[in-house]
């Protein structure tokens, strides 16, 4: 069962949008818990968890947000952890890639093995700049 | 440790089988000598890259994140970070850092290796240009270089082995600006091919490079020098981790090393190569401390872990208001311009930067901004991100850095690694005239961007986390009181030493080093063997 003041959180860091989950709504708690688990970014996640009020779970998304950027004036180090975590949980969600896809036409998929087309090198791009003067100094 | 071995005595034996040690090794072992190379961490099978998995940018920030404090991986040793404004980025396996690395693959320039006698700062290398010539050629064959020959900005080489790679869109638009706005820019030289070659596939655009690359067509010296090294007689032993340079007064007998299952292995050996980096070969030359020698092996000048010069780096991100998608290709590999490269008082510093252009990222890169600036979090969040993603191009300001005796490697009072060897420390702070060259120029990009169309420019004033480069720590030079080895790469105080990766930096100028290391690697080893190629550049066929 994931707690709801972490799920609160999630969601305040990246909240739905009108084509996006929020990363609450992701269901991606217990990976961020899993990702926090043995490493440094654990304590800035529990430090923020531990600054935010009781009634944070409870308030409106606008109210979140202030008590969070509140929090995060006061330790801004904690809360780059927590971004860190939140990022790389919600970016790397299947359904949320397949999300940026519909979005921006990115290939949801891995780099590999496919990569990309790109137009080849155009010698004609540098027939300016190789009739410039040498700009490297001489040294013998 | 659970045991100590006592191994047959080798000719040489080589410490670290990254870009440096491979060369060295691949070079001496063809000539017929017996080398030894142990390496600390094993090898990384190209076809287990993360770039395969739908978990890459996962992969990216944590097993495979360049900083080893983050990724933690059995193969490396913690370093105490805690005093110095960059961090250090490493890779330990065979291949070394080549195995994580953005294959941009310039050469220092001439006035590069004549600091103090051009600029009246610094000092000057032993060596110059025209020394390391051939040797650059030799290691262009070696690894596969695609690139043009032809720029001003540089003196004449020989023709490329491959095309240069494709610019991709906004690198097309950047160069454009240049063209423009009047200045310097040229297609980089990249070890990475842009057709097959020796086994290896060409580039098939897919980005990330640092992930290693499954189709080899990345250089890494896996891939390069060792498959010929081996052949040619070497031997590489891995997860051997040196802790010790063994030595008499005036010359080094050996090497202890820790083995992956915690055995010690005295290695006796006629002569010692190290190879470890920066940081790895300071810190083991200060592990080397014995009587005759209380300050560290080859430490009579106190200059061992000093000098640390890494390149201080700014980042320039440009957004473009429509679609420029640069997770398409090579991340660190399009165009360069060395336009503020040398140096022009009037600008109020000495020498100068490098700007480089980069592609974008994945999801994940774009939102954590790379070596920029983080997509904003909160109600804001959706918009900004889909504002920047496939949407942005940088350029790197790369500054050189001048050597300052305070800026050091130490050993670690806190901290060790699993065997129970202290870890190496960073002490480091940026110096006023890099400061300068940064700010320069990032104004000098900023305008660049914005010529070629970009609405925002985001400003990273200092990456923290581009310490890569990793040099300067053992320099070279011609007086033994103030240099750790000579222009041979031997050590003064023991001439059965050597030192041929990055350490012996005098200065740095303002590129990416690895094609200079491994030619200085290629030269030592020629040197070792009482020889070396015509100082002209030559193209080598091996």
């Amino acid at each position: 069962m994931s707690d709801p003041k972490l799920i609160a959180l999630l969601d305040t860091v990246i909240p739905p949008g009108a084509d996006q989950p929020g990363a609450g709504a992701a269901g991606l708690a217990a990976r961020v818990l899993d990702d926090a688990a043995g490493t440094p970014l654990a304590a800035g996640l529990d430090a923020v968890l531990a600054a935010l009020p009781q009634n944070f779970v409870g308030s409106g998304s606008a109210d979140r947000e202030a008590r969070l950027r509140a929090v995060a004036a006061t330790d801004p180090a904690a809360m780059d952890a927590v971004v860190n975590l939140v990022y790389t949980a919600y970016y790397t969600d299947p359904g949320v890639l397949v999300s940026i896809e519909a979005l921006t036409g990115y290939h949801a998929g891995p780099p590999q093995p496919q990569g990309y087309d790109l137009t080849p090198f155009d010698p004609e791009t540098v027939i300016r700049v190789q009739l410039l003067d040498p700009i490297w100094r001489e040294t013998s | 440790m659970s045991s100590v071995v006592t191994a047959p005595s080798v000719e040489v034996v080589v410490i670290g089988g990254g870009a440096a040690g491979a060369a060295f090794a691949w070079r001496l072992a063809t000539a017929g000598h017996e080398v030894l190379c142990l390496e600390q961490g094993g090898w990384v099978p190209p076809e287990t890259s993360p770039s395969l998995s739908p978990e890459w940018e996962r992969a990216r920030q944590r097993t495979h994140h360049p900083n080893p404090n983050v990724r933690r991986h059995r193969w490396d040793y913690p370093i105490d970070e805690s005093d110095t404004d960059i961090a250090p980025l490493l890779y330990n396996a065979v291949g070394g850092s080549t195995i994580l690395w953005g294959a941009h693959f310039p050469r220092l320039r001439p006035s590069d290796f004549r600091v103090r006698s051009q600029d009246g700062v610094g000092d000057d290398w032993p060596i110059d240009y025209d020394d390391l010539n051939p040797y650059f050629a030799l290691n262009d064959e070696m690894m596969g270089v695609s690139g043009l020959a032809g720029d001003p900005g540089n003196p004449q080489r020989t023709p490329r082995g491959f095309g240069p790679l494709p610019l991709g869109d906004a690198a097309s638009r950047i160069a454009r600006a240049y063209d423009e706005m009047g200045r310097h820019w040229w297609p980089v030289d990249a070890a990475i091919l842009s057709a097959e070659h020796d086994g290896r596939h060409g580039c098939n655009m897919c980005g990330p490079c640092d992930l290693g690359c499954p189709r080899g067509a990345r250089a890494s010296t896996d891939l390069t020098y060792w498959p010929k090294a081996l052949a040619a007689g070497a031997r590489l032993q891995t997860e051997a981790r040196a802790c010790r340079v063994l030595s008499v007064r005036g010359r080094v007998t050996g090497v202890e090393y820790v083995t992956g299952d915690g055995a010690l292995v005295h290695q006796p050996a006629d002569t010692v190569v190290l190879a470890g980096n920066g940081l790895g070969t300071a810190r083991l030359l200060l592990l080397s401390a014995t009587n005759w020698c209380p300050d560290g092996l080859a430490n009579s000048s106190g200059l061992v872990g000093r000098r640390l010069m890494h390149h201080p780096t700014a980042m320039v991100t440009g957004v473009f208001p429509d679609r420029v998608d640069g997770f398409r290709g090579p991340f660190a590999t399009t165009i360069v311009s060395q336009e503020y490269y040398e140096t022009d008082r009037g600008r109020g510093f000495v020498r100068g930067f490098q700007a480089q252009t980069i592609r974008s990222d994945g999801p994940l890169g774009t939102a954590l901004g790379g070596y920029g600036r983080p997509v904003g979090w909160g109600a804001e969040h959706h918009a900004d991100f889909l504002r920047q993603f496939g949407h942005t191009a940088g350029i790197t300001v790369t500054s050189e850095d001048l050597p300052d005796p305070d800026n050091r490697v130490t050993l670690s009072n806190t901290l060790r690694d699993s065997s129970g060897v202290p870890s190496p420390a960073l002490h480091y702070k940026v110096d006023a005239n890099s400061r300068k060259i940064l700010d320069f120029g990032i104004e000098r990009n900023a305008e660049v961007l914005r010529q070629a169309g970009a609405n925002d420019v985001i400003i990273a004033p200092l990456v923290r986390g581009a310490g890569f480069h990793l040099l300067g720590t053992a320099c070279m030079g011609v007086d033994a009181g103030r240099s750790v080895v000579d222009a041979d790469c031997r050590a003064w105080d023991a001439p059965n030493l050597l030192v041929v990766d990055g350490s012996v930096f005098p200065t740095v100028g303002a590129v990416n080093p690895t094609s200079t290391i491994q030619a200085i690697a290629l030269r030592a080893a020629d040197r070792y063997r009482g020889t070396a190629l015509p100082r002209e550049e030559v193209v080598a066929h091996v």
